[in-house]
């Protein structure tokens, strides 16, 4: 177990595990984090975890965690890899089995205070109107070229079925389609699995959220984003479903063989991988690829039947704008500066967000005086570049195991309680709900307050839930 | 003792696993997944084959509950009786029997190779599984 003496601290907020801490380490292992944070993580094992991931082949500069760090498998929750493009590996096991988890953020223009009476009505019609819960469908099917076009186009696609706008994939990574998605690369068994599924939000930690803005921080660039003081907005979290999660399976089981050939050895078995550059590496980053182009399919669907359920019960004036859409668990070809030198590079996000600052060009033509948002709502500085290979955290972080929250939290007194707190929660299993009760995730203010002291985002609006759909 | 026993995970569902000797522990894990996402099945009018080959034994505990969520997603079935016929380290048959998912609990996403391990003990054989959740 890695105790706090095994740590130094490089500058404020910044935090290293040198590379003498274990012989197999090829780089340092960094963590974002406040000392209150660095203490925590200590408690379990996110930072061997972390370790670990140091010893992969091609991992370059460090191995990276952001202050939501938690226990994983293979990386820690909040883990940043970050690959060789031409000596490094991509892993299955380090992208996560639900690829490309992300959040979607809209904003209405209306205030709280005009809706609140309604907003258990919403919350209720919300409920009906977007599945959830444990291996729930929706009513969206896709198959054969259908299923193909989704895989390889992604929200796109979507969007041309008449799912959205075309101005909500301006406002979306990757403008919703990750490029190199290649549909002969999935299997049969996943596109089994994800024929029903687009339009469909899940279980466990996935939600949507109705929220007020609680404070700005930044007036120009909230203005930029559109977000005022009070304002309603909308949180969709969900991710690639069952097609996914068959992806990730399919090569984490598909890598154990050739990485023995290859002559790779990991510490821990999930961290399974394969050269960026083999065919076997090829196959699973078009895979991966497909996987994320469905995910933000399905956000985009989800916000499309958001849309209709706010008109329903709002009236006319709920519109919905989409101020961005952001995933946490992806592989990604970026390009940083390392040693004063250009590097491609193969970037891993296990629950932590990319968060470019002003002037990238990645960041959407709207948003490019300011760079682009990320959870919370924070926007990335110019030293995340550097520091952190354009990532941020992707939300407070796990403190509790599930079963301990279980133990110690009753989902219907939950639920009581927050409705009390002005939280109105509409949840489809007591038990689902007490796993994902507050108290399980850490002090979320912390958490940014990190980021922003490390100079890599900054604080630009805080919102507080005021309705929760839980699958 | 119970067959199986949740541990300590922030984030995902890590248990243990127990039995008499290794068809037996392959058995129970099932039956400890099962139990874990689903309620018992009403009826037991479905019965399936399932031949796997990989690379060691580990992997073919992994690959087995893996081959067990993706039928019981994409089936809509949940099993009850699990029957390992032959187990090698590299290849398993089994017959598993069950009936149309009457209530679902909990979506788990897969069986991962995280802090995986299977070992031998005084009462038989003992597993240790982190599935993601």
């Amino acid at each position: 177990m890695i105790t706090l003496t095994d740590v130094q601290q490089i500058e404020e907020c910044v935090y290293e595990i040198p590379r003498s801490y274990r012989d197999d380490m090829r780089v340092p292992a960094r963590l974002i984090a406040d000392e209150a944070i660095l203490e925590a993580a200590s408690h379990d094992r996110g930072l061997e975890q972390l370790v670990n991931t140091a010893c992969m082949p091609g991992i370059t500069k460090y191995a990276l965690a952001m202050p939501d760090i938690h226990q994983g498998y293979g990386p820690p929750i909040g883990g940043v890899l970050a690959m060789d493009e031409e000596t490094g590996v991509i892993s299955p096991g380090a992208t996560g089995y639900d690829i490309n988890c992300g959040v979607r953020l809209l904003a209405s223009d209306l205030s709280f205070g005009s809706v609140k009476p309604r907003i258990e009505a919403l919350v209720d019609a919300l409920f009906a109107g977007v599945p959830s819960g444990v291996g729930r469908g929706g009513e969206l099917h896709f198959e054969g070229d259908r299923l193909n076009m989704l895989l390889e186009r992604g929200a796109q696609y979507a969007v041309e079925l008449g799912y959205g706008l075309p101005d909500d994939l301006a406002h979306t990574e990757e403008r919703g389609c990750l490029a190199g998605a290649r549909a002969d690369a999935v299997s049969q068994a996943a596109k089994k699995r994800g024929s029903g599924q687009c339009g469909t939000l899940g279980s466990g930690n996935h939600f949507i959220e109705i929220g007020r803005v609680a404070e700005i921080f930044d007036e120009a660039t909230a203005r930029v984003f559109g977000l005022f003081k009070g304002q309603l907005v909308v949180w969709i979290h969900s991710g690639s479903r069952g097609l996914g999660h068959q992806v990730c399976t399919d090569y984490v089981r598909g890598f154990q063989q050739p990485m023995r050939e290859y002559g790779i050895t990991v510490p821990d078995r999930e961290l399974v991988c394969a050269p960026f550059t083999s065919p076997e590496g090829q196959g699973y980053f078009s895979a991966m690829a497909c996987a994320a182009n469905y995910a933000w399919a399905n956000r985009q669907v989800m916000a499309h039947l958001a849309r209709k359920v706010f008109l329903d019960v709002l009236g006319e004036d709920a519109h919905l704008r989409q101020v961005y859409d952001v995933t946490h668990n992806i592989v990604k070809r970026e390009t940083y500066e390392v040693d004063g030198q250009p590097r491609k590079l193969i970037i891993h996000r296990k629950g932590a967000t990319r968060c470019f600052p002003a002037g990238h060009a990645d960041v959407p033509e709207a948003y490019r005086e300011v760079g682009h948002p990320a959870s919370y709502v924070l926007v990335g500085l110019p030293a995340a570049l550097e520091k952190t290979f354009g990532s941020s955290c992707h939300g407070a972080g796990r403190v509790m195991s599930r079963s301990a929250a279980i133990k110690q939290v009753q989902g219907k007194e939950l639920q009581q309680r927050l409705r009390k707190q002005g939280v109105y929660v509409h949840g489809g299993s007591w038990e689902g709900l007490a796993e994902e009760a507050p108290e399980a995730y850490k002090d979320i203010d912390r958490v940014v307050q990190a980021m922003e002291c490390a100079g890599v985002a900054k604080r630009v609006a805080k919102m507080v839930p005021v309705g929760v759909i839980k699958g | 003792m119970s067959f199986f026993e949740r541990v300590e995970h922030t984030a995902d569902l890590a248990v243990v696993v127990r039995g008499g000797d290794l068809p037996v522990l392959f058995a129970n894990a099932a039956r400890a997944l099962f139990q874990m996402m689903t309620e018992s099945p009403a009826a037991r009018d479905r019965t399936r084959e399932i031949a796997l080959e990989s690379v060691d034994l580990e992997s073919l505990l992994v690959d087995w509950l893996n081959e067990l969520i993706y039928l019981h997603e994409v089936e809509g079935e949940t099993y009850a009786d699990f029957r390992v016929n032959a187990l090698s380290p590299t290849t398993l048959t089994a017959t598993v029997t069950g009936g149309a998912t009457t209530r679902k609990l909990k979506t788990i996403k897969a069986a991962t190779y995280h802090d995986l391990t299977i070992t031998e003990t005084e009462a038989g054989a003992e597993a240790h599984i982190v599935f993601d959740v």
